[in-house]
């Protein structure tokens, strides 16, 4: 989990999504429980100044109506109770609202004079309230001021209430939008990534040897190891070829003065021993720098193989093949799967394949067949005398042949079977079902 | 037959040159390819032996270059480069044969005669026309399976004859392709030579092997077997 850029960055910008949105939601519930304490304040206050309007003092007596144009003061237990204290030699309660008839509200007893004092209280029967008490002077006709204490509470249920479903709100509110915004998240990731899954893509494909180089428009950031890449890739491949070309010069040098030492001797057509030791020596320093030669010149599988057909390489083949022994009249039969590939270096594949058909061609009477099958599958038989089971592993030596009158197997099977083996594949000789001898080769694909 | 050798090697060009021409055939050689181009205009060759790394353009542009300016001769390459991409690359651009140095002469003697002898439609080193055998390997001559002695020149003119059947070869064409340069070219030879080869092959006149056409030349008038 931890390799993934992907998911690193979506869980942390979930996180950080998410704590901040909960910050959010948590100030906005503060906010608004503030504002409705602030208001719960504010209507107190309103029913303080409604029950001073409705009081009247009368006939030095203080008045309130049966009825309040507020029902709940009327009802009871609904919530809202008042009640008005008279402060004369001590404190009176001179007034209950009829919703607080059994209700006890420990009120303050006095609050000054012209100030509202607000508290939160806990009724004898456990009720939680809001309580606002007034202290007011109301006089009589004759002038004379008596102090008084107005108390209003209102059930904390009701604001509570109120913020139950705000929150309600809220939270249900909130839920959609968070996850509106985690899959608008989760989809500008992808889109920001993309140039990376590309460079993957891109990758895949040059694995699979579809393409030779990153082509694709990648951001700056990037663009760097792309280019870095393609580069690296260009080096190879040019020294690769590089490489190929001097061995080849090589050997024009080498075998040219081996050519003339051997045309040398021809010319004394001497048959001592010497000049018979001389020449064979000759020979054998030929096979030799020929064989190690062609070893050096494997390429064996680059960095990022291309994909070769193999069908136009083999019909090339076929054809040199088909001219060089055009007096043989060989009949050659091809089998090959459709679209097979080789994964490699083209060079290889060709020395690989014509020695195996060289030889086949060379050693049958009439018939050489030619399998080839994915996975991969490259089998040459002829209808020729076969190599006999006893000098199978001769023949893969280097430089060993059966026969010393013809040219023998020479060094051919030996530098396929070097090619197959730094390719991580499989050589085997046995015979065919046309009379002669069938060479299998398979490689991995990988 | 006229064989051109393309060799940049000195000591490779010179033993070319004196072991085909041991073997009676008239030899030009070029060390590259502008002077090989060069000879090909003055007169035909039946073969040519190319080294594919020439010093100025390459064997292979070579070998393009005369197929292109219509030259059907054989050809056969001769180069250290072994790789099979090399063979390809020769055989495409119109060689016949390929041979990887260090080689045996004998080895080169002998794709000769079979390239020349495909040329003349011939599969097998055995060219036979009605009761006349020719071996082109072993250089016997047989008629009505009786062996006829040839001298070397006569047996070149009835082989050069007989790989050409049915054609008209003139007294020219016999004598360059027969005939080192420095040698005296006296046509009058070559009459002598076909008057020889007619007593030793048909001397109770039955057969009639080689017709003469004046002002033209000779034509081997035995079908092919």
């Amino acid at each position: 989990m931890k390799n993934s850029l992907q998911l690193r960055l979506l869980i942390a910008a979930s996180t950080v999504l998410l704590l901040f949105l909960s910050i959010t939601a948590l100030v906005l519930d503060r906010a608004f429980r503030a504002s409705v304490e602030t208001a719960v304040q504010k209507k107190l206050q309103i029913y303080i100044y409604t029950l001073l309007s409705a009081s009247e003092i009368s006939k030095a007596k203080f008045v309130m109506p049966e009825v309040l144009p507020e029902t709940r003061f009327n009802l009871p237990a609904s919530g809202l109770y008042a009640s008005v204290v008279l402060h004369q030699r001590g404190n009176k309660l001179i007034w209950k609202s009829g919703s607080s008839l059994d209700k006890q509200i420990p009120f303050i007893e006095t609050a000054p004079i012209g100030e509202f004092v607000s508290e939160a209280l806990v009724a004898l029967d456990g009720t939680r309230l809001h309580a606002l008490s007034y202290g007011v002077v109301l006089e009589t006709t004759k002038g004379k001021g008596k102090v008084y204490t107005f108390h209003v509470a209102e059930d904390e249920e009701i604001s509570l209430a109120e913020i139950k479903t705000f929150r309600q709100h809220l939270w249900g509110w909130f839920v959609a939008p968070v996850v509106v915004l985690l899959m608008l998240q989760w989809g500008i990731l992808r889109w920001s990534l993309r140039p990376l899954r590309r460079v993957v893509e891109e990758l895949a494909h040059m694995e699979s040897g579809k393409s030779e180089r990153l082509a694709g428009e990648y951001p700056d950031e990037l663009r760097g190891l792309v280019n870095n890449l393609n580069k690296l890739i260009e080096r190879e491949r040019k020294q690769r070829d590089q490489y190929r070309h001097s061995l080849s010069d090589l050997a024009h040098s080498l075998k040219t003065p081996l050519a003339v030492l051997r045309t040398l001797l021809d010319g004394h057509s001497s048959n001592t021993l010497d000049a018979q030791t001389i020449k064979f020596e000759l020979d054998k320093m030929n096979q030799l720098v020929t064989y190690q030669l062609q070893r050096a010149a494997t390429t064996g599988k680059p960095v990022l193989p291309n994909s070769i057909l193999i069908e136009p390489i083999l019909d090339s083949l076929l054809d040199t093949l088909l001219k060089a022994y055009r007096d043989k009249n060989i009949e050659c039969q091809k089998n090959i799967e459709a679209e097979s590939v080789f994964y490699g270096d083209a060079g290889d594949l060709l020395e690989c394949m014509g020695n195996l058909l060289d030889n086949a061609f060379k050693f049958a009477r009439q018939m050489v067949r030619v399998t080839v099958a994915k996975g991969l599958l490259l089998q040459v038989e002829d209808d020729g005398p076969g190599i006999p089971k006893d000098q199978v592993t001769q023949v893969l030596e280097r430089g060993v042949r059966i026969d010393s009158q013809k040219e023998g197997y020479g060094i051919g099977l030996a530098v396929v079977k070097n090619i197959v083996e730094i390719y991580g594949g499989t050589l085997s000789i046995d015979g065919s079902a046309l009379g002669g001898a069938r060479i299998q080769v398979v490689l991995p694909r990988y | 037959m006229r064989v051109l050798v393309v060799e940049d090697e000195a000591p490779l060009r010179q033993y070319l040159k004196q072991r085909l021409s041991e073997k009676n055939y008239v030899v030009e050689t070029a060390e590259a390819g502008a002077q090989a181009l060069l000879l090909t205009k003055d007169s035909p060759f039946d073969i040519a032996v190319i080294d594919l790394g020439l010093p100025d353009i390459s064997g292979i542009d070579l070998i393009k270059r005369l197929r292109e300016a219509q030259f059907t001769f054989p050809i056969i390459i001769l180069t250290a480069r072994s790789q099979w991409r090399d063979k390809v690359q020769g055989f495409n651009a119109g060689a016949d044969d390929y041979l990887v140095k260090p080689f045996h002469l004998e080895e080169l003697l002998a794709r000769f005669s079979a390239l020349i002898r495909r040329v003349g439609g011939w599969a097998t080193p055995l060219l036979q026309c009605g009761p006349i055998v020719l071996h082109s390997i072993t250089e016997e001559v047989r008629v009505h399976n009786q062996p006829v002695d040839l001298t070397a020149f006569e047996y070149k003119v009835l082989e050069y004859l007989m790989l050409h059947p049915g054609k008209i070869v003139s007294k020219m064409e016999l004598t360059e392709h027969l005939y080192q340069q420095d040698f005296d070219r006296d046509s009058n030879v070559i009459e002598v030579f076909v008057g020889r080869l007619r007593k030793k092959i048909d001397p109770n006149e039955a057969i009639h092997p080689i017709e003469t056409l004046r002002g033209r030349g000779y034509r081997f008038t035995v079908p092919r077997v």
